[in-house]
């Protein structure tokens, strides 16, 4: 299938006055929950899954591609002005985003961060283009144990590379793998986990654990504990950067996208390693090395905002391509894609090329849209930080009733929310990781499908694991990224 | 910091892990009543059942052991200490709307839910808010709850539970 004319294909379907409005409509939400304090992207589309019941599936997936790539950018805006980074993919912008701006340079701070996010979008959204097909074809080789050893990886790098302890990764994982379990069994039909209770029997929704865990939870943490923190906030200066500024922006900009790129593809679960990267080497290649933790250095900007904003389209591509998530929003969206029966995967980009065409066009569109309502806006987005928040806070909370309510008209899980919402509070106060629980619960099911479906390939023997070539060197792959964090920090003790 | 065994500090994972090996405990019992057949590939509906909670039983007794031999605190505690009035009230919001959005329709209640919700966050920030603030914030909530339910059931077509069946309140 050519490249080229399936993605004017996919201009044209994504150019339409009302996937227009959709994108737009995306990429507003978007920046606003980027900005917001306590809301992210994956809250949000989780919030608005009700919708893929009335709306049609390109609108919709345009919709929530546009919130995704438009907290990226909605996220550094907070970064820079305030202290608090809106998403942990924006907290090395803060590092020095923040030294710009108290030292009066949040205008170039702000406008790199917005132009570097648009160019490497831009340039991800390209390598997406020209990867994602590829791809597909190679995974079309793939059977069941491939595809479950992936998920596998999956569960290993989400639990295990994120976060301090990786026993309350695995917790958590295992805790999202039990929430999956709860309904009837795809395959043989029985019932489990449910209690007698009908609700139950339909499985536990993706909207309510999501919400519950995000919103009520991190409401709930931000009632006991955190209502005495005082926010500091910085006065905006001019959107210029001078001559010398882009100079040193644009190869940050560049040297950031292809680290972030890779990084999102692979399932290594976070923005947290290239953006810590990307602030390393910027750090490392800098002439102006006295500036990095004293006045704020721009390339210290604009080498991790590239490298986000990178992550979060090389994340699309094992999405679309393996049906693998690497990410809480990219699982998210994979459920969305599951309300619609379209399974993501290599068969994706031949049985709903148009759709997936059209989502990568709006992409393109959505970057665009994005810097427009990035630059010129950021005085208007500054002024959301405003709205106080015992106000904002509880607004969050009826938005939440409207996604849980919306999903499955049932009250009962407005009561499970608030219980969902009560672990995600002691999993906050206890630093259980948050990520592992919605991958484990959307992955689970698929994994276990894969594995059972596997065994009766290899007729109940394990080792058709490991005899197919394939599926031995992605088991060898986990193996690794178990050993290899552990043996770099002991040679980090020990050297 | 006390030197006994088993820091205060790590209470809280002390009860996590123990309280992770008890869910396991509950799924395991759960998984011996699953019935179903194993099928040709010998993996059947009970598989991944036993396998969750076995390994939940193991890594809860292991965050246990963790929390009670670490001297030290697993997790710094917040910078600001607890409010639970403030969970509270937050607590009697969320509660609330579900037992009454089917009753008296999504407006009324979230609009309680709001003012409930506000009422507890005002007090996480060692506010005072009175009577009056509960009622302005009443009056805020159904400025916002009216427009977010007329979008999402007019415009969205989504099903929220109205006061008059599908009508605007």
């Amino acid at each position: 299938m050519d490249v080229w004319s399936s993605l004017m294909g996919g201009f044209a379907s994504a150019a339409t006055p009302i996937n227009l409005l959709w994108a737009l409509l995306g990429c507003t939400i978007g920046t606003a929950v980027g900005v917001l304090p306590g809301i992210g992207p994956a809250l949000t589309v989780a919030m608005l899954l009700p919708l893929t019941g009335q709306v049609d599936a390109t609108a919709s997936m345009i919709l929530f591609s546009g919130i995704y790539y438009g907290a990226m950018y909605g996220g550094s805006t907070t970064s820079i002005l305030l202290n608090t980074p809106g998403e942990t993919a924006t907290m090395v912008t803060a590092m020095e985003g923040n030294l710009m701006a108290k030292n009066g340079r949040a205008g170039a701070a702000l406008a790199t961060a917005a132009i570097g996010s648009f160019v490497a979008g831009t340039i991800a959204t390209i390598l997406l283009t020209l990867f994602a097909p590829w791809l597909a074809e190679v995974a079309l080789r793939f059977g069941p144990p491939e595809y479950f050893a992936l998920m596998v990886l999956a569960f290993i790098t989400v639990s295990s590379v994120l976060g301090a302890s990786a026993l309350r990764g695995v917790t958590a994982l295992f805790i999202g793998l039990a929430i999956g379990l709860v309904g009837m069994d795809e395959i043989s039909g029985v019932a489990r986990y449910t209690l007698g209770v009908p609700e139950l029997v339909d499985r536990i929704e993706v909207t309510l654990v999501a919400v519950g865990l995000f919103a009520v939870g991190e409401a709930m943490f931000f009632a006991v504990y955190e209502g005495r923190r005082a926010e500091g906030e910085h006065k905006m200066s001019s959107l210029y950067m001078t001559k010398l500024e882009w100079k040193r922006s644009w190869p940050a900009w560049i040297r950031g996208t292809f680290i972030g790129f890779p990084f999102g593809t692979v399932p290594a679960g976070g923005t947290e390693i290239p953006t810590f990267l990307s602030y390393g080497m910027e750090k490392k290649l800098s002439r102006h090395k006295e500036e990095f933790g004293t006045v704020g250095a721009i390339e210290g900007v604009a080498g991790p905002e590239a490298a986000n904003n990178a992550t979060a389209a090389g994340v699309l591509v094992p999405l679309l391509t393996l049906g693998i998530p690497t990410s809480t929003t990219a699982a998210i969206l994979l459920s969305a894609f599951q309300n619609y029966g379209i399974t993501t995967g290599p068969q994706l980009f031949q049985s709903s090329g148009p759709l997936v065409w059209a989502l990568i066009a709006s992409l393109y569109i959505g970057n665009v849209m994005l810097l427009v309502l990035n630059l010129p806006l950021v005085g208007l987005w500054v002024k959301l930080l405003h709205i106080p928040r015992h106000w904002l806070y509880a607004g969050i909370l009826v938005f939440a009733t409207v996604g849980v309510y919306g999903m499955r008209q049932s009250a009962f899980d407005l009561v499970l929310l608030y219980a969902i919402g009560l672990m995600g509070l002691a999993m906050r106060r206890y630093d259980f990781p948050t990520a592992p629980v919605i991958v484990g619960m959307i992955l689970g099911p698929m994994a276990e499908a894969q594995f059972r479906n596997a065994m009766s390939i290899g007729e109940g023997h394990l080792g058709v694991f490991f005899e197919r070539p394939l599926s031995a060197t992605v088991f060898g792959i986990c193996i690794l990224a178990i050993v290899v964090p552990r043996l770099m920090r002991l040679r980090q003790r020990g050297g | 910091m006390s030197s006994k065994q088993g820091s205060p500090a790590n209470r809280g994972h002390l009860w996590i892990g123990l309280g992770t090996a008890l869910l396991g405990v509950l799924l395991a019992i759960g998984a011996s009543q699953i019935g179903g057949a194993a099928g040709y590939g010998g993996a059947g509906p009970a598989f991944l059942p036993w396998l969750v909670s076995l390994v939940l039983i193991g890594l809860g007794l292991l965050q246990a052991a963790v929390a009670l031999r670490s001297g030290e605190e697993l997790v710094e505690a917040p910078a600001f200490d607890p409010r639970w009035k403030a969970v509270a009230w937050v607590s009697a919001g969320v509660l609330l709307n579900a037992l009454l959005i089917e009753r008296i329709g999504f407006i009324p209640s979230c609009a309680l839910l709001f003012a409930l919700a506000a009422r507890g966050f005002r007090l996480g920030a060692d506010g005072r808010p009175g009577l009056g603030t509960l009622g302005r914030d009443f009056i805020i909530g159904l400025a916002i709850s009216a427009p977010v339910f007329w979008v999402f059931t007019k415009v969205l077509g989504l099903t929220l539970p109205a006061l008059v069946k599908g009508g605007w309140i």
